[in-house]
């Protein structure tokens, strides 16, 4: 193991783990937002509103992130809209994403038996705030193990980001073997990488879903 | 002369076909306790779910205190916080504390300062022999305990009239009393209550007028004494055997 | 508990992975794994009838796919025209320029004819052949805004490259300030280069002259014709794998004898580059002309 050219190109990596990680995060909050809405649309069912919603969901849920970031950043130039990678890469992930959100969130709230509401409604709330107050919390701490499973899954799914030219980890570890042939060294500095930005993540999920069960359910 | 509070005018409800409350009248004066009996399925968690909304209806009107109580109307929120209704599954918000659960409405819907309202959940708890669980959640309460709550909740937004829809009848034997006990001081008290029960004793000892459900109509409709001792109609007789049983001889 | 299991697992991964690669690497000298060989001899790619060539499916006119889903180009060519010889039925195997060393030292092909440049660290990586083609770096960009030279560049511009090109190395090294955009396959690349992202694209000379000449209605133009150092493009084994290397060698220069590439070239480049440029392409015999 060539030590000299980990310590020589860990910055490299360092970079790349730097925009894996904000353009997940950018990606996942948005997709978050779009969930929420289209959770919120499929809940209310709202005509029209949930029938494109319902299209949109089925779409971007059966094809691959690598198909729609194509789409975004070979195709709509072609339509006019030439956008950099690293905002064609947030559009993916928001878009591949929501979808996943909004499923993550519908069932959450789907859970929540409508008495529930009901009794809300009984002491005088709109329904803005039942949902404010009642449903919506006790929904999104359902939601807290799909949720984190979908974040999981949208950092791991920015390594294709290397088809549109953003040096991400998987792209790096890639072109460095490509230019200097150093392929365990390269490799091993990316499972690192994975490591350090999957990790916490997950263990931060745990916390997250641990706090969240005490909510309690059952009346 | 007491004053009028619900009016209830010729509802009627239909659902999927089948009409489950014929034209149904009933006026509520302040301070009636009047108790709903009836078999399953005649229609009384359905009449206490369409006073407070919950449902819509075909025809006939409701009003409270002369506002009317429309389904799906604007004001819907603001006429409902007259109304306290308490269910057979209690529904306490399982994410809130008791106490939070006690406070939410009063304070996000009537606005009520927190330490007032604070001061008011925590008598009422207290009342009722539960303010050592104000900062406990529902999940750590027994049924009872959580009905009792639930009860308290609902006396928090003050309403004019209270409605209770077969409140004890998922609770075990010795958890209902404490229940009942609270409805019972809640009556002395001179609060307005409709409730729908299978509590025949109970209905017996609250009660100022009975009403006999049956099939979406009111076949009966009497003071208490006289409907469980002397009930006039065929279909109140046949109801009230179910709870009576004669002494069996065993085979020996 | 759970979080700390979780921690010592993933550690462990981390270690094992360390660990193994340790053991395996010597990475100074390439690929050699101690053990059994990761290539085919000659005489395992005879017996079983079937030889691995990697080659590109997206660099015109050198090695594509057609309509038909047929291999086209160059070094498809050659590459049937060796298997013929060697009695072998050809797999194509299609590959991305950053991954051709790879496929030879895991043994995912026996040769490489990706019009794959020689250069020094490759050829610690893996053995080339004699060579059949003579290659220089070129910069193609669009005609309203023609790059003619790669001194005092605009920052604010950037080059499309290939990753793992010979452009991309040369670049990084002697023009370290240039702002690279990376893709990783050809199709992408001109792609990008023509939806206009970058204002260039630098890759071998003769790949972007192809590309400007099939594109002619579009306004592309070679600002620079050569860049960089005179290459050869050879084909390429795993190394160590003589056998196969010393037939490839020995084919090459038997071919030399019928003028083989220069039919290569009629064939499969002329329509392209007209023939102008046959005997500066073409490389004939295995022996460079100057």
């Amino acid at each position: 193991m060539n030590w000299d050219f980990i310590a020589e190109y860990l910055p490299m990596y360092e970079r790349a783990a730097i925009l894996t990680v904000k353009l997940g995060v950018i990606g996942i909050v948005f997709a978050i937002l779009v969930g929420l809405i289209c959770a919120m649309i499929q809940y209310h069912k709202i005509p029209v509103a949930r029938q494109i919603v319902a299209v949109y969901i089925e779409l971007s849920r059966n094809t691959p992130l690598l198909v729609q970031l194509f789409f975004i950043y070979y195709g709509l130039p072609k339509l006019g809209a030439n956008l950099s990678p690293e905002v064609c890469g947030i559009i993916g992930l928001a878009f591949l994403g929501g979808s996943y959100m909004a499923e993550s969130f519908r069932s959450g709230l789907e859970t929540i038996a409508p008495i529930q509401r009901e009794s809300a409604l009984s002491l005088g709330m709109t329904n803005r705030q039942a949902m404010q107050y009642i449903i919506l919390p006790q929904a999104v701490s359902m939601s807290v193990p799909a949720f984190v499973a979908n974040v999981i899954f949208l950092l791991k799914e920015t390594s294709v980001f290397s088809a549109i030219s953003l040096m991400d980890l998987m792209f790096t570890a890639k072109d460095l073997i490509g230019l200097y042939y150093k392929t365990i060294e390269s490799l091993f500095l990316l499972v690192v990488f994975y490591l350090i930005i999957l990790l916490p993540v997950s263990i931060l999920g745990s916390l997250l879903e641990r706090r969240m069960r005490h909510a309690g359910f059952g009346s | 002369m007491a004053e009028t509070l619900l009016t209830v005018e010729n509802l009627t409800k239909k659902f999927e076909g089948n009409t489950i409350l014929d034209g149904l009248n009933l006026t509520i004066q302040r301070g009636e306790v009047v108790v709903i009996v009836g078999p399953s399925g005649c229609g009384k968690s359905t009449f206490l779910r369409c006073i407070n909304a919950l449902e819509p209806i075909q025809e006939g009107t409701i009003s409270l205190q002369g506002t009317p109580i429309v389904y799906g109307s604007k004001n819907l929120a603001e006429v409902r916080q007259k109304i306290g209704m308490v269910f057979q599954s209690y529904e306490l918000f399982p994410h809130l504390t008791v106490l939070d659960n006690i406070m939410l409405a009063p304070m996000k819907v009537q606005k009520r300062n927190k330490d007032e309202v604070k001061e008011e959940a925590l008598q009422l708890l207290d009342r009722i022999g539960l303010k050592d669980k104000a900062d406990s959640f529902p999940r750590q309460l027994s049924g009872g305990q959580k009905q009792r709550v639930a009860i308290v909740r609902a006396l928090c937004m003050h309403p004019e009239i209270l409605l209770f829809d077969e409140v004890t009848a998922a609770l075990d034997p010795e958890m209902v009393r404490e229940v009942l006990d609270v409805m019972l001081d809640l009556a002395k008290q001179g609060r307005t209550m409709i409730i729908v029960t299978h509590e025949m004793q109970f209905a017996k000892a609250v009660a100022d007028r009975v009403i006999f459900f049956d099939q979406g109509h009111i076949v009966e409709e009497a003071a208490p004494d006289e409907f469980f001792e002397h009930p006039k109609t065929e279909r109140a007789k046949q109801f009230l055997n179910v709870f009576s049983f004669e002494k069996v001889e065993h085979n020996k | 508990m759970k979080n700390l299991k979780k921690f010592l697992a993933l550690s462990l991964a981390v270690v094992l992975t360390a660990g193994v690669t340790a053991c395996g690497s010597s990475s100074d000298n390439g690929s050699q794994k101690s053990g059994k060989e990761v290539y085919r001899t000659l005489d395992e790619i005879k017996e079983d009838g079937t030889i691995n060539i990697g080659v590109f499916s997206d660099k015109n006119p050198f090695g594509y796919v057609d309509e038909n889903g047929d291999y086209q180009g160059y070094d498809v060519y050659f590459a049937e025209r060796l298997a013929k010889d060697m009695g072998v039925k050809v797999n194509y195997v299609s590959t991305e320029a950053a991954n051709r060393i790879e496929y030879l030292q895991t043994g995912k092909v026996d040769v490489i004819l990706a019009n794959f440049t020689v250069t020094e660290e490759r050829a610690e990586e893996v053995d080339f052949a004699d060579p059949y083609m003579n290659v220089s770096l070129g910069v193609v960009s669009k005609e309203d805004n023609e790059i003619t030279t790669l001194d005092d560049w605009n920052k604010d511009d950037s080059v499309i490259v290939i990753s793992g090109t010979t452009a991309e190395t040369y670049l990084t090294k002697n023009y370290p300030d240039i702002p690279l955009q990376k893709f990783d396959s050809y199709a992408t690349a001109k792609e990008a280069f023509e939806n206009g992202t970058s204002v260039a694209w630098a890759n071998d000379n003769t790949e972007v002259l192809a590309f400007a000449l099939q594109n002619a209605d579009k306004g592309y133009v070679v600002g620079i014709p050569e860049l960089g150092s005179s290459d050869s493009i050879a084909p390429a084994v795993t190394k160590g794998n003589d056998t196969l290397r010393d037939w490839i060698n020995e084919e090459i220069k038997t071919l030399g004898e019928e003028q083989f590439f220069h039919a290569d070239y009629e064939a499969t480049l002329a329509d392209t580059y007209g023939l102008d440029y046959e005997d500066s392409l073409v490389v004939e015999g295995g022996k460079k002309s100057e």
